[in-house]
Parts: structure tokens; C-alpha cells; sequence
């Protein structure tokens, strides 16, 4: 029989059978459709990390102060005050890092912004005019911090959307007064919307000259006339390992330290940030794509079971075929397409299921999904796979029975 | 219905017989079970048919007369011994080969007609033609339509078997048998499930295939049915124990 004849015959007969045909597509329906969206999940997280790290900054390398050692005895990141403006002007130097595009010293300290009844708490961020471009954010109403503002402590302040939102609600913030730990300052520009990073709110900050911030915060306390950090931008994604190495070179001469493990400071390029985020969305999606695998296993050994019923019910219908001449491989033939059939139209059902899920989820959970192409192709053919395999077995018990037994069975 | 022959079929009994073997069966045992369970089915039988035969093959159940069916039928193959089909050895042939004989060569007709209940009648006659590798679907519809005629149901082409009677769906399976125009009918109890006037309607049929040359073996205990060959086989315990010619 030809393989159009098969088909006829495996469609009839899956049709025949409705309702056993239907609850054992729904089995491989769910696996796939598990798979479907537990790799949208595992995508979504990945592309959210993703844009959250590109967000901090392109070619950025954040240098933390700290690890102070003591004796044998390290302590964690940030445990000493060990950067300091002398630091990030140095580094600035073209001479002695060509690599390095620019850099910004950060001083900050969460405080209290009180704008006539409105107040917001907001970490407060004391840096250079050069800040913006190291951390690759714009300006969308009103003006940046100019050199000459940093240069004489102007009190001038650039505001996160949020922050704006919440001090000055309904109106434009630029030109207003706000007051930060008590003494005012005039908001000259409100900053791009730029979302959430990891664990930071990137709209929830305030910008102001690091002169003004050392006279408002920087002058007491144990990290005193020290930087909370220096961000420092590469020329470009390539030159990344010289600009770091220039960095490191150089902080450790300026700090006169010998060996680069004693080093009382660390530098964490963006890209190593990307990599360990990356990894750990991907381990979670195959996680859980190894729990939608298993269910796509049930779903096929129930596929399997069922073929195998169906064989035994069949077994007179299979002697009669084959004593009107159907071979062996007609008859293997016939009973793998019809697993396969099941597979296929399961793993069709469970993408479209899927889809739909990708499509409706992210209003429910506020998680997004993202349907990935090849999970999709993947699906089809891991389905349709997956209902040949489990078919192979009951189709070749099909196969082998002799023509009498099977005619002589009822 | 195919009109019977001018002459009296029995007029051919004598010419027919000497016509060279279509079947020939030398010394041919079947064997089931192992050691102590051991069931010797058939025991040494030589049997020879000639091409246009009207041959029954009578024994109580349990004689070995299904067994001898079955490997007259290519439905299953002797322990030992030699069956030649038209010259050819079927002790020797594969899965796909005996397939393509039981398609081409041999039609059956079976006690329980053997229908698929979900298939119109049209479409199980058409069954063999696919097997036979007939691609042309107008020309599959069109063979089964025209046996159908053959067998007097050119009116219940669409019927599926739970709409026809008893000997209307003997009449399929004989239909059925008949569309690759095999040279042999094999018939196991083919009257076995109907009742009087269907039963001589079925055994007319098969005296009809007959007398337009086809080879007619019928496997019966019913000596009524068993009087419409043309030879006697009778097996018991496992051997053919007489031959003879009924008429």
C-alpha cells in the first residue's frame, strides 16, 4: 500500500477511535505546551537581564573600593575606603590610559528630598559631567551638569523619572526647587526613563555635582573624602580587556601595591555582570525545561500505552490485512503513522496552547514570555519524534503477528 | 452474476484433473508446541491440486483441516516438507513474498466474513487493490465496483457491513476475494454463519466462480457443502485419509 493509502487508513482509524485519539494528544499536548512556555519564561528573564545590564552603561567597568586585608584576613567588597578623586582623575589621563573614554567618580548616599508638601527618599548621586555618557543615560527635559557647575559646587540637580513623578507631580520638573538633606537645590533636567536593572531602580535617583555632594554628605563618616566607586567607559566594546588592564595597572601603582592579589579595589567589567546573570537564567530554564521534558516523556509513554491497546484491539483487523496481502512494512508502516499523526497534531495543539499562554500570561503574572522560534520548530519535531518512538514498539508487535493467529483471534 | 457455462461443469471434472498441478503439497508436517506438549497437525500429507479444481477438504474440528487451510492459504508454513503454488516453492519465500501470493494468487472467503465495520463495502473490496499497489484511486473504486456486480450487490456499494444481511456480507468478502482475479478461492466454512436460503445463495456463487475456470478449495464439516466439489479430501488425526471423486 502506498503511503497516501497509509494515511487514509491511520486517519480513519484515529478518527474512529475519537475520544482514546484525543485524551492521548492532550498527554503530548501539555508536554509541549509546557515546554513552549517554560522556555518563553527562561527567554523572558534571559532578555530582561539582557537590556537591564545594557542599560547600566556600554563598555562601562564599575571599580569598587575595598577588600581591605588585614593580615590574613580579607574582607568583603567595599569593607575600606580606598578610591578617591586623586584615583579617578588619573585615570582620566589619556597618557596613561589611552583605552579609557571617560570616567566618572561617584559619591552617594541615600537622603531625603522634600519639594513643598511632596517628600521621596532617593539615593543621591554625586558625579562629573561625564557621568551621563559613562552610564548611557540622556537627558529628556532641560540641561546636564556642566563642568563649571561641578567645579563651583553649584546646586544643581538632575532627577530620575520616578523621583520627579513623586516630588513634582503633573508639572514639569526643571527650573523647580527641591530640597536635599535640607538645603535647596534647582532641578535642571529630568533623566531618560531606563527601568529597573537587577536589583536597582535606575529611575530612582538624583544626580548633583561630587563637590556639592562632598560638601552635603562626603566629609564625615568612616569613608570620609573617599568614592563610593569610579565608573569607567572603554573607547569601545573591543578595547574593554586593555582599558581594564590600564585601570588596574594603574590603581595599583597609585596605590603602591605590588601584587595584583593584594589589590584594595576591584574592577567588574559590564560584560562578566551579562555572563553571570546569563548563566543563571539559563540554568534556570533548563531546569525548567527538564521539568517539561519529563511531562513530555509521560505524555509519550501514554501515547505508547495507547498504541499498544489499540494493537491488541486491532489484532483481527491486522490478520485480515494481512492475509488480503498487506507485508509486514505495510503494517508497520500503517501503525507508525498513526502514532506519529497523534505526536504531530499533539505537538501542533501544545505550540498554539502555548502561544496563547506566551500571549496571555504576561498580563496575568506581569512576567514577560517570549516565544522562541526554534522552541517551536523544536516542539514539532521533538513531538512527532517522540510519537514514532513510542510507536515503533506497538507497531512492530503489529507488524509481526502472524496472519492465522491474528485472523483466528476474536 | 456471471452467466453459467453452456456445458455442465461436470462434463470438465476428467479434463480438468489432468492439467498440471496448480498445488502440490509432498510430504508436509506442522508441528506445534515443544517436548511433552508436542501437536503433530499435520502428518506427512501429500496432496495435489489441478488447476481448475472444485475441491472440498471435510474433517471433524481438530482434524488439522484449518491447519492444512492455513498453509494452503500461504497463511502460515508447514514445519517440513514441500508446497509448490504454480511451480513455485513457498517453503523458500519472505514475509513480503507470501504477502504478495495471499494478494495476487489466492482469494479467501472466511467463516466470519472478515469485513472492516467502519468501511463501506465498495471500500473493503477495494481493500486488496491497495495492497496490490493499484495507485489509481478511480480505477480501485471502479474493479470493486464491478465485482461487487459480479457478486450482486452493484446496489449496496455504500452500505457498511452492519447495514447488509449475513449473505449480502458473504457476498462482500467473496467480492473481496475475487477483484485481484486470483486464480485460486480458498473458502473456510464459508456458509458456516448463515442460515438455509443464504447458504445456497453463497454456495451457488462459489459453483458459479468455479464453472468460469477458478480453482474453488472449500474447507467444511458440512457434508451438504462439502457435496458442491467436484473431489473429497478428508483429513483426520492429521492425515488425509481418502480421496475421492464425488461425482
Amino acid at each position: 500500500m502506498n503511503l497516501l493509502g497509509s494515511l487514509q487508513t491511520a486517519v480513519e482509524s484515529l478518527i474512529e477511535r475519537r475520544l482514546r485519539t484525543a485524551l492521548t494528544t492532550l498527554g503530548i499536548l501539555i508536554g509541549i505546551a509546557a515546554v513552549i512556555l517554560t522556555v518563553g519564561l527562561g527567554e523572558g528573564a534571559q532578555a530582561r537581564v539582557t537590556s537591564a545590564i545594557d542599560s547600566l552603561g556600554t563598555n562601562l567597568l564599575v571599580i569598587s573600593p575595598g577588600s581591605a586585608t588585614t593580615g590574613p584576613v580579607r574582607g568583603a567588597l567595599g569593607s575600606a575606603a580606598t578610591l578617591t578623586l586623586a584615583d579617578a582623575t588619573a585615570l582620566g589621563s589619556k597618557l596613561d590610559c589611552p583605552d579609557i573614554a571617560a570616567v566618572a567618580p561617584v559619591l552617594q548616599s541615600s537622603q531625603t528630598l522634600t519639594a513643598g508638601p511632596n517628600n521621596w527618599t532617593a539615593p543621591v548621586i554625586g558625579s562629573t559631567a561625564s557621568y551621563l555618557a559613562v552610564r548611557n543615560r540622556q537627558v529628556v527635559l532641560g540641561t546636564g551638569i556642566t563642568s563649571a557647575q561641578v567645579n563651583s559646587d553649584a546646586h544643581v540637580a538632575l532627577v530620575g523619572t520616578e523621583v520627579a513623578a513623586s516630588l513634582f507631580p503633573g508639572t514639569s520638573p526643571a527650573g523647580q526647587i527641591t530640597d536635599i538633606a535640607g538645603v535647596p537645590f534647582t532641578v535642571i533636567g529630568e533623566l531618560n526613563p531606563a527601568g529597573s536593572s537587577a536589583n536597582t531602580n535606575l529611575d530612582n535617583l538624583v544626580i548633583i555635582p561630587i563637590s556639592t555632594s562632598e560638601e552635603l554628605f562626603g566629609k564625615t563618616g568612616p569613608f570620609a573624602n573617599t568614592l563610593s566607586g569610579i565608573f569607567v567607559s572603554s573607547t569601545s566594546s573591543s578595547t574593554m580587556g586593555a582599558a581594564y588592564d590600564e585601570a588596574t595597572s594603574l590603581l595599583l601603582q597609585l596605590h603602591h601595591i605590588s601584587r595584583p592579589s593584594l589589590a584594595d579595589f576591584t574592577i567588574t567589567p559590564q560584560t562578566s555582570l551579562l555572563s553571570t546573570a546569563s548563566t543563571v537564567t539559563h540554568s534556570l530554564t533548563i531546569l525548567l525545561a527538564g521539568v517539561a521534558a519529563i511531562a513530555l516523556l509521560v505524555g509519550g509513554i501514554g501515547a505508547m500505552n495507547i498504541m499498544l491497546v489499540s494493537v491488541t484491539e486491532r489484532v483481527p483487523e491486522i490478520g485480515l490485512r494481512k492475509a488480503l496481502g498487506a507485508t509486514r512494512i505495510a503494517i508497520l508502516q500503517q501503525f507508525l503513522l498513526e502514532a506519529g499523526l497523534i505526536g504531530l497534531t499533539g505537538g501542533v495543539l501544545g505550540v498554539g496552547l502555548g502561544l496563547v499562554g506566551i500571549a496571555v500570561l504576561p498580563h496575568l503574572l506581569g512576567t514577560s514570555l517570549i516565544a522562541s522560534s526554534l522552541a517551536i520548530v523544536g516542539s514539532l519535531i521533538v513531538a512527532t519524534a517522540i510519537g514514532l518512538v513510542f510507536g515503533v514498539y506497538p507497531a512492530m508487535r503489529a507488524a509481526r503477528l502472524s496472519p492465522m493467529v491474528a485472523l483466528h483471534s476474536e | 452474476m456471471t452467466a453459467p457455462l453452456a456445458a455442465s461443469p461436470g462434463q470438465f471434472a476428467s479434463t480438468r484433473s489432468e492439467r498440471p498441478p496448480l498445488i502440490e503439497l509432498e510430504s508436509i508436517w506442522k508441528t506445534y508446541g515443544m517436548g511433552a506438549a508436542t501437536v503433530h497437525a499435520l502428518q506427512a500429507v501429500d496432496l495435489r491440486i489441478a488447476d481448475g479444481e472444485y475441491v472440498a477438504i471435510v474433517g471433524q474440528s481438530g482434524s488439522g483441516k484449518s491447519t492444512l487451510m492455513h498453509i494452503l492459504g500461504c497463511l502460515d508454513v508447514a514445519t517440513s516438507g514441500r508446497y509448490l503454488l504454480d511451480g513455485d516453492n513457498v517453503q523458500d519465500l519472505d514475509d513480503a513474498a507470501l504477502a504478495a501470493i495471499r494478494n495476487r494468487r489466492i482469494g479467501f472467503v472466511f467463516q466470519q466474513f472478515h469485513l472492516l465495520a467502519r468501511l463501506s463495502a465498495r471500500r473493503n473490496v477495494e481493500l486488496p487493490l491497495a495492497y496490490a499497489g493499484v495507485r489509481s484511486g478511480a480505477e480501485r473504486r471502479e474493479r470493486a465496483r464491478s465485482a461487487l456486480e459480479s457478486v450482486g450487490l452493484g446496489n449496496r456499494l455504500d452500505h457498511r457491513p452492519g447495514e447488509l444481511s449475513g449473505g449480502q456480507q458473504q457476498r462482500v468478502a467473496i467480492a473481496r476475494a475475487l477483484v485481484t482475479e486470483p486464480a485460486i478461492i480458498l473458502a473456510d466454512e464459508p456458509t458456516g454463519n448463515l442460515a438455509g436460503d443464504q447458504s445456497a445463495e453463497i454456495l451457488a456463487l462459489l459453483d458459479d466462480l468455479w464453472a468460469t475456470g477458478r480453482t474453488v478449495v472449500l474447507i467444511t464439516h458440512d457434508p451438504g457443502v462439502a457435496a458442491h466439489a467436484r473431489r473429497l479430501v478428508r483429513v483426520q488425526d492429521g492425515h488425509v485419509i481418502s480421496e475421492e471423486v464425488s461425482r
